[in-house]
Protein backbone atom coordinates (compact mmCIF):
# COMPACT_ATOMS: atom_id res chain seq x y z
CA UNK A 1 0.00 0.00 0.00
CA UNK A 2 1.61 3.57 -1.28
CA UNK A 3 0.82 5.41 1.74
CA UNK A 4 2.56 7.65 4.01
CA UNK A 5 1.53 10.32 6.62
CA UNK A 6 3.33 13.22 5.59
CA UNK A 7 3.24 15.75 8.14
CA UNK A 8 2.32 15.79 11.86
CA UNK A 9 2.60 19.03 13.45
CA UNK A 10 1.70 20.98 16.55
CA UNK A 11 2.61 24.87 16.91
CA UNK A 12 2.25 26.88 19.47
CA UNK A 13 2.65 30.72 19.41
CA UNK A 14 1.77 33.30 21.44
CA UNK A 15 2.06 36.95 21.85
CA UNK A 16 5.45 37.17 23.03
CA UNK A 17 7.04 35.97 20.14
CA UNK A 18 5.85 39.74 18.96
CA UNK A 19 7.14 41.59 22.10
CA UNK A 20 10.66 42.10 20.87
CA UNK A 21 9.68 44.04 17.50
CA UNK A 22 7.23 46.27 19.50
CA UNK A 23 8.63 46.89 22.63
CA UNK A 24 5.77 50.28 23.48
CA UNK A 25 2.64 49.02 22.07
CA UNK A 26 2.54 45.40 21.81
CA UNK A 27 -0.71 43.78 19.32
CA UNK A 28 -2.30 41.32 19.94
CA UNK A 29 -1.32 37.49 17.94
CA UNK A 30 -4.46 37.86 15.86
CA UNK A 31 -3.39 41.07 14.08
CA UNK A 32 -0.59 39.15 12.75
CA UNK A 33 -2.50 35.76 11.61
CA UNK A 34 -3.96 35.81 7.89
CA UNK A 35 -5.04 32.12 8.21
CA UNK A 36 -4.79 29.88 11.40
CA UNK A 37 -5.66 26.54 8.88
CA UNK A 38 -2.23 24.80 9.17
CA UNK A 39 -1.93 22.40 6.08
CA UNK A 40 -4.82 23.05 4.37
CA UNK A 41 -4.65 21.69 0.75
CA UNK A 42 -5.28 23.60 -2.46
CA UNK A 43 -5.81 23.19 -6.11
CA UNK A 44 -3.50 25.54 -7.33
CA UNK A 45 -0.95 24.14 -4.69
CA UNK A 46 -1.05 20.45 -5.97
CA UNK A 47 0.14 22.15 -9.43
CA UNK A 48 2.48 24.61 -7.61
CA UNK A 49 0.54 27.73 -9.05
CA UNK A 50 0.34 30.88 -7.86
CA UNK A 51 -2.84 32.06 -6.00
CA UNK A 52 -2.97 34.85 -8.18
CA UNK A 53 -3.87 33.09 -10.48
CA UNK A 54 -7.19 32.03 -8.97
CA UNK A 55 -10.12 33.39 -9.53
CA UNK A 56 -13.05 33.33 -6.85
CA UNK A 57 -16.47 32.91 -8.07
CA UNK A 58 -19.25 34.80 -6.37
CA UNK A 59 -21.57 35.62 -9.36
CA UNK A 60 -23.15 34.24 -12.58
CA UNK A 61 -20.97 36.35 -14.59
CA UNK A 62 -18.01 35.81 -12.68
CA UNK A 63 -18.99 32.13 -13.50
CA UNK A 64 -18.73 32.88 -17.49
CA UNK A 65 -15.18 34.90 -16.56
CA UNK A 66 -13.35 32.39 -15.13
CA UNK A 67 -14.43 29.54 -16.99
CA UNK A 68 -13.26 31.38 -20.63
CA UNK A 69 -9.72 30.46 -20.41
CA UNK A 70 -10.58 26.62 -19.60
CA UNK A 71 -12.34 26.32 -23.14
CA UNK A 72 -8.83 26.71 -24.94
CA UNK A 73 -6.45 23.89 -24.37
CA UNK A 74 -4.05 25.86 -26.31
CA UNK A 75 -3.59 27.92 -23.14
CA UNK A 76 -0.34 27.68 -21.54
CA UNK A 77 -0.88 30.41 -18.83
CA UNK A 78 -1.57 28.72 -15.12
CA UNK A 79 -5.24 28.99 -14.49
CA UNK A 80 -7.59 28.32 -11.29
CA UNK A 81 -11.07 28.57 -9.89
CA UNK A 82 -12.03 28.75 -6.22
CA UNK A 83 -15.87 28.23 -5.83
CA UNK A 84 -17.48 28.35 -2.52
CA UNK A 85 -21.63 27.67 -3.31
CA UNK A 86 -22.64 29.06 -0.44
CA UNK A 87 -21.27 32.58 -0.87
CA UNK A 88 -22.73 32.84 -4.17
CA UNK A 89 -25.95 34.13 -4.89
CA UNK A 90 -26.45 30.58 -6.37
CA UNK A 91 -26.55 28.84 -3.15
CA UNK A 92 -28.26 31.54 -1.04
CA UNK A 93 -27.76 30.21 2.79
CA UNK A 94 -30.73 31.44 4.97
CA UNK A 95 -28.96 32.64 8.37
CA UNK A 96 -31.81 30.50 10.28
CA UNK A 97 -30.16 27.17 9.02
CA UNK A 98 -26.65 27.99 9.35
CA UNK A 99 -27.32 28.79 12.97
CA UNK A 100 -29.63 25.96 13.62
CA UNK A 101 -27.93 23.07 11.74
CA UNK A 102 -24.44 22.05 12.19
CA UNK A 103 -24.61 20.46 8.84
CA UNK A 104 -25.47 23.39 7.03
CA UNK A 105 -22.56 25.17 8.62
CA UNK A 106 -20.00 22.57 7.16
CA UNK A 107 -21.80 22.61 3.61
CA UNK A 108 -21.58 25.98 3.59
CA UNK A 109 -18.20 26.74 4.49
CA UNK A 110 -17.02 23.91 1.87
CA UNK A 111 -15.19 25.52 -0.86
CA UNK A 112 -14.21 23.40 -4.39
CA UNK A 113 -11.13 24.86 -6.69
CA UNK A 114 -9.53 23.89 -9.44
CA UNK A 115 -6.18 24.51 -11.45
CA UNK A 116 -4.51 23.57 -14.65
CA UNK A 117 -1.33 24.98 -16.25
CA UNK A 118 1.56 23.57 -18.09
CA UNK A 119 5.22 22.89 -17.21
CA UNK A 120 8.32 21.90 -19.34
CA UNK A 121 10.33 19.27 -18.09
CA UNK A 122 13.36 18.59 -19.95
CA UNK A 123 11.97 18.90 -24.03
CA UNK A 124 8.71 17.21 -22.85
CA UNK A 125 5.71 19.60 -22.11
CA UNK A 126 3.26 18.27 -19.68
CA UNK A 127 -0.15 19.70 -18.54
CA UNK A 128 -1.17 19.57 -14.81
CA UNK A 129 -4.22 19.62 -13.53
CA UNK A 130 -5.40 19.61 -9.58
CA UNK A 131 -8.75 19.62 -7.81
CA UNK A 132 -9.48 20.01 -4.42
CA UNK A 133 -12.42 20.37 -1.50
CA UNK A 134 -12.19 21.40 1.61
CA UNK A 135 -14.48 23.20 4.48
CA UNK A 136 -13.81 23.81 8.82
CA UNK A 137 -16.39 23.85 11.76
CA UNK A 138 -16.03 25.62 14.61
CA UNK A 139 -16.97 23.84 18.13
CA UNK A 140 -19.03 26.31 19.52
CA UNK A 141 -21.31 28.16 17.05
CA UNK A 142 -21.55 31.54 18.78
CA UNK A 143 -17.35 32.16 18.28
CA UNK A 144 -17.98 31.19 14.23
CA UNK A 145 -16.91 34.72 12.92
CA UNK A 146 -20.12 34.66 11.33
CA UNK A 147 -22.29 34.11 13.76
CA UNK A 148 -20.35 36.65 15.85
CA UNK A 149 -20.33 39.40 13.34
CA UNK A 150 -23.79 38.96 13.32
CA UNK A 151 -24.98 39.21 16.47
CA UNK A 152 -22.58 41.95 16.99
CA UNK A 153 -24.30 43.74 14.01
CA UNK A 154 -27.97 43.17 15.24
CA UNK A 155 -27.21 44.87 18.30
CA UNK A 156 -26.61 47.95 16.95
CA UNK A 157 -29.08 47.53 14.40
CA UNK A 158 -31.60 47.24 17.24
CA UNK A 159 -30.13 50.67 18.50
CA UNK A 160 -30.82 52.71 15.23
CA UNK A 161 -34.18 51.40 14.51
CA UNK A 162 -36.45 54.02 15.64
CA UNK A 163 -34.68 56.74 13.50
CA UNK A 164 -35.81 54.75 10.31
CA UNK A 165 -39.60 54.00 11.53
CA UNK A 166 -39.78 57.72 11.94
CA UNK A 167 -38.73 58.24 8.17
CA UNK A 168 -41.10 55.46 7.24
CA UNK A 169 -44.08 57.07 8.86
CA UNK A 170 -43.23 60.21 6.82
CA UNK A 171 -44.15 58.57 3.97
CA UNK A 172 -47.07 58.61 1.84
CA UNK A 173 -48.64 56.80 -1.02
CA UNK A 174 -49.22 59.79 -3.00
CA UNK A 175 -46.66 60.99 -3.13
CA UNK A 176 -45.14 60.94 -6.71
CA UNK A 177 -41.50 60.12 -5.36
CA UNK A 178 -42.94 57.31 -2.92
CA UNK A 179 -40.45 54.47 -4.52
CA UNK A 180 -37.52 57.02 -4.91
CA UNK A 181 -38.18 58.21 -1.27
CA UNK A 182 -38.03 54.44 0.23
CA UNK A 183 -35.23 53.63 -1.59
CA UNK A 184 -33.32 56.48 -0.59
CA UNK A 185 -35.06 56.22 3.26
CA UNK A 186 -33.38 52.21 2.93
CA UNK A 187 -29.81 53.48 1.70
CA UNK A 188 -29.51 55.94 4.36
CA UNK A 189 -30.77 53.23 6.83
CA UNK A 190 -27.91 50.89 4.75
CA UNK A 191 -25.26 53.43 5.55
CA UNK A 192 -26.17 53.20 9.40
CA UNK A 193 -26.18 49.76 9.40
CA UNK A 194 -22.79 49.59 7.14
CA UNK A 195 -21.56 51.51 10.28
CA UNK A 196 -22.75 49.06 12.33
CA UNK A 197 -21.04 45.88 10.19
CA UNK A 198 -18.07 48.32 10.59
CA UNK A 199 -18.21 48.29 14.52
CA UNK A 200 -19.34 44.71 14.44
CA UNK A 201 -16.01 43.44 12.41
CA UNK A 202 -13.70 44.57 15.77
CA UNK A 203 -16.26 42.62 18.25
CA UNK A 204 -15.82 38.96 16.46
CA UNK A 205 -15.07 36.13 17.69
CA UNK A 206 -11.73 35.43 18.80
CA UNK A 207 -9.05 34.70 16.58
CA UNK A 208 -8.29 31.02 17.96
CA UNK A 209 -11.44 29.93 18.47
CA UNK A 210 -11.69 25.91 18.47
CA UNK A 211 -12.30 24.69 14.71
CA UNK A 212 -11.61 22.00 12.47
CA UNK A 213 -10.66 21.77 9.13
CA UNK A 214 -10.79 18.71 6.49
CA UNK A 215 -9.58 18.54 2.77
CA UNK A 216 -8.87 16.78 0.26
CA UNK A 217 -7.18 17.46 -2.95
CA UNK A 218 -5.55 15.48 -6.28
CA UNK A 219 -3.82 16.28 -9.13
CA UNK A 220 -2.64 14.64 -12.42
CA UNK A 221 -0.23 15.24 -15.25
CA UNK A 222 0.05 14.66 -18.59
CA UNK A 223 2.64 14.85 -21.30
CA UNK A 224 1.35 16.45 -24.13
CA UNK A 225 0.88 14.18 -27.17
CA UNK A 226 1.68 11.24 -25.79
CA UNK A 227 -1.15 10.34 -23.01
CA UNK A 228 1.35 8.97 -20.74
CA UNK A 229 -0.64 9.92 -17.16
CA UNK A 230 0.56 10.37 -13.88
CA UNK A 231 -0.92 10.88 -10.47
CA UNK A 232 0.35 13.87 -8.26
CA UNK A 233 -0.61 12.65 -4.77
CA UNK A 234 -4.02 12.10 -3.55
CA UNK A 235 -3.67 14.09 -0.47
CA UNK A 236 -6.18 14.47 2.54
CA UNK A 237 -5.64 16.88 5.25
CA UNK A 238 -7.38 16.98 9.05
CA UNK A 239 -6.57 20.01 11.05
CA UNK A 240 -7.71 21.11 14.40
CA UNK A 241 -6.92 24.38 16.23
CA UNK A 242 -7.75 24.66 20.13
CA UNK A 243 -7.20 27.81 21.45
CA UNK A 244 -5.80 28.40 24.89
CA UNK A 245 -6.56 32.12 26.12
CA UNK A 246 -6.65 34.93 24.48
CA UNK A 247 -3.14 35.04 23.04
CA UNK A 248 -2.13 31.30 22.18
CA UNK A 249 -3.48 28.46 19.90
CA UNK A 250 -1.99 24.56 19.44
CA UNK A 251 -2.55 24.27 15.68
CA UNK A 252 -2.46 20.14 15.10
CA UNK A 253 -2.51 18.89 11.27
CA UNK A 254 -2.86 16.00 9.66
CA UNK A 255 -1.73 15.24 6.21
CA UNK A 256 -1.68 11.86 4.61
CA UNK A 257 -0.97 11.59 0.86
CA UNK A 258 -1.05 8.79 -1.35
CA UNK A 259 0.78 7.99 -5.26
CA UNK A 260 2.45 10.99 -5.34
CA UNK A 261 4.75 12.12 -8.13
CA UNK A 262 7.09 14.44 -7.77
CA UNK A 263 7.79 16.02 -11.54
CA UNK A 264 10.54 17.85 -10.51
CA UNK B 1 -33.33 47.41 -5.83
CA UNK B 2 -37.32 47.02 -4.69
CA UNK B 3 -38.59 44.65 -2.88
CA UNK B 4 -41.94 43.53 -4.32
CA UNK B 5 -44.12 43.12 -1.41
CA UNK B 6 -47.51 40.81 -2.27
CA UNK B 7 -50.46 42.25 0.08
CA UNK B 8 -54.30 41.04 -0.09
CA UNK B 9 -56.54 42.63 1.33
CA UNK B 10 -58.57 40.55 4.94
CA UNK B 11 -61.31 40.14 7.25
CA UNK B 12 -60.76 39.42 11.22
CA UNK B 13 -62.65 39.78 14.38
CA UNK B 14 -61.53 41.50 17.60
CA UNK B 15 -58.98 41.79 19.02
CA UNK B 16 -56.29 41.15 16.53
CA UNK B 17 -52.82 39.76 16.80
CA UNK B 18 -50.26 40.85 14.20
CA UNK B 19 -47.43 38.35 13.35
CA UNK B 20 -44.20 39.57 11.88
CA UNK B 21 -42.33 36.35 10.19
CA UNK B 22 -38.86 36.45 8.73
CA UNK B 23 -38.20 32.38 7.37
CA UNK B 24 -35.20 33.13 6.17
CA UNK B 25 -33.07 34.42 8.47
CA UNK B 26 -31.86 37.16 6.65
CA UNK B 27 -30.87 40.61 7.51
CA UNK B 28 -34.63 42.28 7.36
CA UNK B 29 -36.80 44.73 8.85
CA UNK B 30 -40.61 44.66 8.36
CA UNK B 31 -42.50 47.52 9.90
CA UNK B 32 -46.30 47.56 9.87
CA UNK B 33 -47.96 50.71 9.78
CA UNK B 34 -52.00 50.57 10.72
CA UNK B 35 -53.08 54.32 9.41
CA UNK B 36 -51.90 57.05 12.00
CA UNK B 37 -51.28 54.16 15.19
CA UNK B 38 -47.61 53.96 15.90
CA UNK B 39 -45.70 51.33 13.94
CA UNK B 40 -45.34 48.08 14.78
CA UNK B 41 -41.83 46.71 13.53
CA UNK B 42 -39.54 44.23 14.46
CA UNK B 43 -35.77 42.80 12.81
CA UNK B 44 -34.74 40.06 11.96
CA UNK B 45 -31.25 39.57 11.74
CA UNK B 46 -29.70 36.45 12.01
CA UNK B 47 -32.06 34.08 13.20
CA UNK B 48 -35.45 32.94 11.49
CA UNK B 49 -38.09 34.08 13.84
CA UNK B 50 -41.58 35.71 14.67
CA UNK B 51 -42.74 38.94 16.38
CA UNK B 52 -45.90 38.51 17.84
CA UNK B 53 -47.88 42.11 18.73
CA UNK B 54 -51.77 42.70 20.30
CA UNK B 55 -53.91 45.33 18.63
CA UNK B 56 -57.64 45.96 19.63
CA UNK B 57 -58.82 47.74 17.01
CA UNK B 58 -62.75 48.64 16.83
CA UNK B 59 -65.19 47.42 14.30
CA UNK B 60 -64.31 49.45 10.74
CA UNK B 61 -61.72 49.74 7.93
CA UNK B 62 -58.13 50.44 8.24
CA UNK B 63 -55.42 51.12 5.22
CA UNK B 64 -52.64 49.55 6.30
CA UNK B 65 -48.93 49.46 4.85
CA UNK B 66 -45.99 46.69 5.11
CA UNK B 67 -42.17 47.88 4.98
CA UNK B 68 -39.91 45.59 4.31
CA UNK B 69 -36.22 46.42 4.06
CA UNK B 70 -33.57 44.02 3.49
CA UNK B 71 -30.18 44.27 4.28
CA UNK B 72 -26.77 42.11 3.27
CA UNK B 73 -24.18 42.91 5.93
CA UNK B 74 -22.19 39.43 6.70
CA UNK B 75 -18.47 38.76 7.74
CA UNK B 76 -16.60 38.11 4.80
CA UNK B 77 -19.74 37.11 2.76
CA UNK B 78 -19.86 33.84 4.45
CA UNK B 79 -23.87 33.91 3.56
CA UNK B 80 -25.90 35.31 0.70
CA UNK B 81 -29.28 36.46 2.80
CA UNK B 82 -32.40 35.20 1.11
CA UNK B 83 -35.09 37.12 2.55
CA UNK B 84 -38.90 35.34 2.80
CA UNK B 85 -41.31 37.45 4.89
CA UNK B 86 -44.77 37.75 6.02
CA UNK B 87 -47.10 39.50 7.75
CA UNK B 88 -50.04 37.83 9.19
CA UNK B 89 -53.14 39.57 11.09
CA UNK B 90 -55.17 36.59 13.07
CA UNK B 91 -53.06 34.02 11.00
CA UNK B 92 -54.58 35.33 8.08
CA UNK B 93 -51.22 36.53 5.31
CA UNK B 94 -51.76 39.95 4.47
CA UNK B 95 -48.36 40.93 3.29
CA UNK B 96 -45.05 39.19 2.04
CA UNK B 97 -42.06 38.98 -0.05
CA UNK B 98 -39.61 36.58 -1.25
CA UNK B 99 -35.92 37.12 -2.62
CA UNK B 100 -32.33 36.94 -2.41
CA UNK B 101 -30.58 40.44 -2.41
CA UNK B 102 -26.63 40.63 -4.00
CA UNK B 103 -24.05 40.85 -2.21
CA UNK B 104 -23.53 44.05 0.33
CA UNK B 105 -26.59 45.50 -1.39
CA UNK B 106 -30.06 46.74 0.63
CA UNK B 107 -33.32 46.91 -0.70
CA UNK B 108 -36.49 48.31 0.72
CA UNK B 109 -40.67 47.51 -0.69
CA UNK B 110 -44.18 48.36 0.46
CA UNK B 111 -47.38 46.80 0.27
CA UNK B 112 -50.85 48.01 1.00
CA UNK B 113 -53.55 46.32 2.43
CA UNK B 114 -56.80 47.17 3.70
CA UNK B 115 -57.94 45.61 7.26
CA UNK B 116 -61.40 45.12 8.21
CA UNK B 117 -62.20 44.42 11.73
CA UNK B 118 -66.08 43.17 12.27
Amino acid sequence: MNARITALLVACTGAPVFAADTPSEEQPISKYLVDVNGGSVSAAGIINLDNSAVRTIQTAQDFALALKPFSSDDSKAGVGISFTPARTELVPVAGSSYYDHPVVRLLSNLTLSYAQNEIDIGDATYRQRGYSVDTWYYFDRDQDPAVAYSVAWSRCAKDTREQNQKALAGLSRSDPDFDKKLQEITANRGKLLGDCADNAVANMARWNAAKASISYGDGRIARQGTGERFGLGRRITLNALVGIGDSAAVNLTVQRVRDGLDPQ
Amino acid sequence: MTIVVNARNIQVGRPQQVTLRDRSGAHTELTLFVESLPPIGTAFDYHAGEFDAPMSLPAGQYHCRLFVQAYHYTANKTLTPAYDVECLIDGQWCANAKGALKPGSSAGGAGDFVLTVV
